[in-house]
């Protein structure tokens, strides 16, 4: 493989990946934003939060998911906006395993704030280290995006 | 360094943005989220059986979120009658509904009489619901119930 295939294929991970980043964080914040109430719920059946900030949390977390994808779009600002990114991740990964083991078994709130009657904890996850693994992959190719 | 500086810049724009259109659209919204998030609250009304216990209606009653309806005779009510409750026989319903409609409605209404038996709380429960208000609950042998515990009570034909 040449070095002009390899870079055009990085470039192409690089694209992919950051778009794909882009659609996990607009439908992540989009139905959180338009119900708050219920994705502070949510929130607060992972009892990990002080009740003083839940609500707090419910409110800002959607909107900086909003503009973290709508960034990530424009391509600006990238360093900063990946590592929000990675870091929101991994904070809804840590959230997800400390419940787990904790056996609390409940609605994720990732994607949706409706009630699910069979949560799938392990399955959730399993979908949160992938997105995590490409959120990661996105941040180390990004030097490689056409737009950098 | 300096990059170092820049991005943490960065991150705090986007982190101020962030919360400063959360804020802007809540307070935009028709029904704003409060600030702080209130929990669950701790009384337990069964809509199916239609009675509350002692303790909730107590717990409401401390926290003016209902309204005590009492069925009894008014010979009853104004000998004494729970701190604050409205007097409405079932057989005098049509009379006194009217008069204290506007002050029932957003509220729990709880009513109650005197004895285990008595179906007095439940016959006003039933004309109250018929009036499209759906917060009713019986407490049952409510008189009783309050009296034993010495919980407030007034005499008179007011509230």
């Amino acid at each position: 493989m040449s070095n002009s295939h390899i870079h055009t294929t990085l470039a192409l991970l690089a694209q992919l990946t950051r778009w794909a980043l882009v659609t996990i964080f607009l439908a992540a914040a989009l139905p959180k934003i338009f119900a708050p109430a219920d994705f502070a719920l949510s929130i607060a059946n992972y009892k990990i939060v002080p009740h003083i900030l839940i609500n707090i949390i419910a409110l800002t977390l959607p909107w900086l998911e909003l503009v973290v994808a709508i960034l990530l779009v424009c391509r600006f600002w990238a360093p900063a906006v990946f590592f929000l990114a990675n870091t929101m991740l991994l904070i809804f990964l840590a959230a997800l395993v400390s419940a787990y083991f904790r056996g609390l078994d409940i609605d994720c709130g990732c994607f949706s704030t409706a009630v699910t009657l069979t949560p799938n904890m392990q399955w959730y996850m399993i979908r949160d280290v992938f997105f995590l693994a490409l959120g990661l992959g996105a941040a180390c190719l990004d030097k490689h995006d056409p737009l950098a | 360094m300096k990059k170092i500086t820049t991005h943490s810049l960065h991150i705090t724009i986007i982190l101020a943005l962030s919360v400063g259109l959360a804020l802007v659209f809540n307070m935009l919204r028709p029904d704003p989220l409060p600030m702080v998030y209130a929990q669950e609250s701790q009384v337990q009304l069964d809509a199916q059986s239609g009675e509350i216990s002692l303790k909730d209606a107590t717990l409401l009653f401390v926290s003016q979120r209902a309204i005590f309806l009492d069925a009894r005779d008014n010979y009853f009510y104004n000998q004494e009658h729970i701190q604050g409750a409205f007097s409405i026989p079932p057989d005098y319903f049509d009379y006194e509904f009217p008069k204290i409609s506007d002050q029932l409605t957003d509220k729990i209404l709880i009513t109650y009489c005197d004895g285990e038996l008595c179906q007095l709380s439940h016959e006003l429960a039933e004309m109250l619901k018929g009036q499209g208000l759906d917060n009713v609950y019986i407490l049952v042998n409510g008189w009783g119930l309050w009296k034993n515990e010495n919980l407030p009570t007034t005499s008179g034909s007011t509230p």
